[in-house]
């Protein structure tokens, strides 16, 4: 309660002093003698007191004066902004990144609960299943609330299938599990599109505004997907995560492959690892209890399907973990740490710079100081003084290291094309770090130098001009210990940048053993089997795809020998390349 | 009139929760009354006396609202709360041992 009513009379504290002056002034009236009063002013001050307020007061007062001291010197406070916002924004776009696009956990419903299952064995881990393992899990377990599924390919778009777009092969449920509604129409469901005569899609927001230009009408709509009419039912909110960080522009029912494919094995081949798979946790299932009910489905699966390994196991990796095993979140943690290492050593190379021109400042204001102390400030206030002058520097350099990263993260993403949905806005978490990481820099920025300043004999100053003090400042261990910090860290980082332009170079200048001048790359689409794809012109006439473009390969005329050579190796999605 | 001797050290609280149990009174009308109750033998420096109110808001000890006074002077007055009676009980009890304490080495042989 007391503290509520300083806190009270702190916020209200221009009206309660208004009423204090006023009741003093009455008592004052009253008196015979008015001027056995004393001092009003003196009454208010000491009164202040009671309330225990004054330190703010004292503060206020050096936070003006040391804006009004960087007002005074403009040229140092830019410098002073810009060298400290550098500093702490490579470590804070850093972080920002890693949070964003690795560490944060994907934007969906219950994320704690949600896994992707890996199939594993003794000596070999596949990051997909394949449909009817995934098909058989989600049928008979015991574990888990849903099972979802999802495979990505290109596919053509329009009736000639003269563009490519990127195609998400989903399960139905897959909206519903992630906690997505439609932005026009409706989403997928199992019962309106388990198996359809004619397949649903849904078009991804970004795909409906670039190409579609965000069409009103375009939910009901007949449109063409690999030359297959399809019906579009709806559009997908803006923020619906890819769980793989791909970014399909199309949904469609995995159950409906067949119609765009129907030689595909993938909704049928038990050996043919093609969809992620990802499930949900029932309510109080732990992980080890999922990875050994699920081993026993495998086991269950081995007994009817040879090709399965009775050995085999479904590995969960959560959602909240990135879907990443605890070895790759390591080497990223290990990574961004190096990278970590190099940004703060710019900070620390910047802090002590700005640490050194403070200092230098200091030392030519010791008179002014010396002045303060013999007017009866104590030591204390001057060290706060000083550490109060460096903060508007210090919060200066916060908010622009925040402008200066909500700006890098931008950059970078369009530059690195990362995914639409991921979030880059500037999250608490980050202005956590950044005003961490600004008092971190007042210590050196302000603590140090104050420090100190305040050990010299600064009334002493008033008499020789400052010059004892000057050069006891100049000799100062702390001074030379941050010098030689910008020098050691300065050289550190130019040693360092100039081994990876160097690497950089050398892989470059790496000699492959043949010329590459004569050479040309390209890649087509294979079946689901990773047998040469076949594609039905528009007569529904079948060719074989992979020669049309080989045959239109053409070689520079001066190459002296004309060879093909091909490239294949075990398909990772739908493509090889050759 | 006697020479003013000020207020023991430390009793300036004690005494303005004391004149204050009776009713409120504003800050000129307690500094009359400790100087009345004293016989003209103590007084309080309206220096002293503010902080020393101020502290008594702060702490809860007392309230303080404006009303006006007999003469028709708009004038603040403070009034003892709950736990300004507590206080003062302790601020007595406190004081009446350090009196007995002073008292019985004065008294000694």
């Amino acid at each position: 309660m007391a503290i509520l009513r300083r806190v009270w009379h702190l916020v209200n504290r221009r009206r309660f002093e208004r009423e204090l002056t006023r009741e003093m002034q009455e008592h004052r009236d009253q008196m015979a003698d008015p001027s056995r009063f004393g001092d009003p002013h003196r009454h208010l001050e000491r009164s202040r007191d009671a309330w225990g307020w004054n330190w703010l007061d004292d503060a206020a007062q050096d936070l003006t004066l040391g804006l009004r001291t960087l007002i005074a010197s403009p040229a140092f406070a830019i410098v002073a902004t810009l060298i400290l916002s550098f500093g702490i924004d490579l470590n804070i776009t850093l972080y920002h990144m890693l949070q964003a696009a690795l560490l944060r956990p994907p934007a969906i419903k219950a994320s704690e609960d949600v896994a992707r299952f890996l199939r594993s064995e003794p000596h070999s881990t596949s990051t997909s299943v394949s449909y009817p393992v995934a098909d058989f899990v989600k049928q008979h377990n015991t574990v888990l609330s849903a099972v979802l599924v999802e495979t990505s390919s290109n596919v053509g778009w329009g009736a000639d299938a003269s563009e490519q777009i990127e195609g998400s092969f989903v399960s139905t449920n897959w909206f519903d599990e992630l906690g997505y509604g439609p932005v026009r129409g409706r989403l997928l469901n199992d019962a309106l599109d388990g198996n359809t005569a004619s397949p649903s899609v849904v078009l991804s927001f970004t795909f409906w505004q670039s190409r579609l230009g965000g069409d009103p009408n375009v939910v009901g709509s007949t449109v063409y997907v690999d030359r297959k009419p399809v019906t579009v039912v709806g559009v997908a909110p803006k923020g619906l995560p890819g769980l793989d960080f791909d970014v399909p522009d199309v949904y469609i029912p995995i159950t409906q492959r067949d119609y765009f494919y129907p030689e595909s094995t993938l909704l049928r081949a038990w050996n043919s690892d093609s969809v992620a798979m990802y499930g949900r946790f029932k309510s109080g299932t732990s992980r080890p209890v999922v990875r050994e009910a699920l081993r026993s489905t495998m086991q269950a699966i081995s007994r009817e399907h040879r090709e399965i390994s009775p050995e085999s196991w479904l590995e969960p990796l959560m959602a909240n973990e990135g879907f990443r095993r605890p070895r790759e979140r390591r080497e990223i943690l290990t990574i961004a740490s190096l990278i970590a290492l190099l940004t703060s050593l710019v900070l620390i190379v910047a802090a002590a710079n700005l640490g050194n021109l403070v200092m230098s400042r200091a030392t030519g204001r010791v008179r002014e100081l010396g002045v303060r102390m013999a007017l009866g400030a104590r030591r204390s206030r001057i060290v706060r003084q000083v550490i109060v002058e460096a903060v508007p520097v210090v919060a200066l350099g916060t908010l622009g290291s925040l402008v200066f990263a909500s700006t890098a993260s931008t950059l970078i993403a369009r530059m690195v094309a990362l995914p639409p949905y991921l979030d880059l806005s500037i999250e608490w978490r980050v202005v956590v770090v950044a005003i961490a990481l600004a008092s971190l820099s007042l210590l050196v920025v302000g603590v140090l130098p104050a420090w100190k300043v305040a050990q010299q004999h600064l009334i002493d100053a008033i008499k020789d001009g400052g010059q004892d003090v000057s050069r006891a400042l100049d000799r100062a261990l702390i001074r030379r210990i941050m010098v030689a910090a910008q020098v050691a860290g300065s050289c550190l980082l130019l040693i360092v940048a100039g081994m990876m332009a160097r690497s950089l170079q050398r892989v470059l200048q790496t000699d492959l053993g043949s010329t590459t001048s004569a050479r040309r790359c390209c890649r087509f689409r294979l079946d689901d089997t990773g047998s040469p794809a076949t594609r039905r012109d528009r007569s529904g006439t079948p060719s074989r795809i992979a020669s049309k473009p080989i045959q239109k390969l053409t070689m520079p005329p001066s190459s002296p020998r004309r060879h093909l050579a091909a490239a294949c190796s075990k398909p990772v999605m739908t493509w090889r390349h050759v | 009139m006697p020479k003013n001797a000020g207020l023991p050290p430390g009793t300036l609280i004690m005494l303005v929760l004391r004149v204050l149990r009776p009713g409120p009174l504003h800050g000129y009308a307690i500094a009359q009354r400790i100087r009345t109750l004293s016989s003209d033998q103590l007084s309080v420096e309206e220096g002293s006396l503010y902080p020393a109110l101020q502290k008594l808001l702060a702490n809860g000890w007392v309230k303080a609202e404006w009303t006006t006074s007999e003469t028709g002077r708009e004038v603040r007055s403070y009034r003892l709360t709950a736990k300004g009676l507590k206080q003062l009980d302790a601020e007595k009890d406190d004081y009446q041992r350090m009196a007995d304490a002073v008292a019985a080495i004065l008294e000694s042989a």
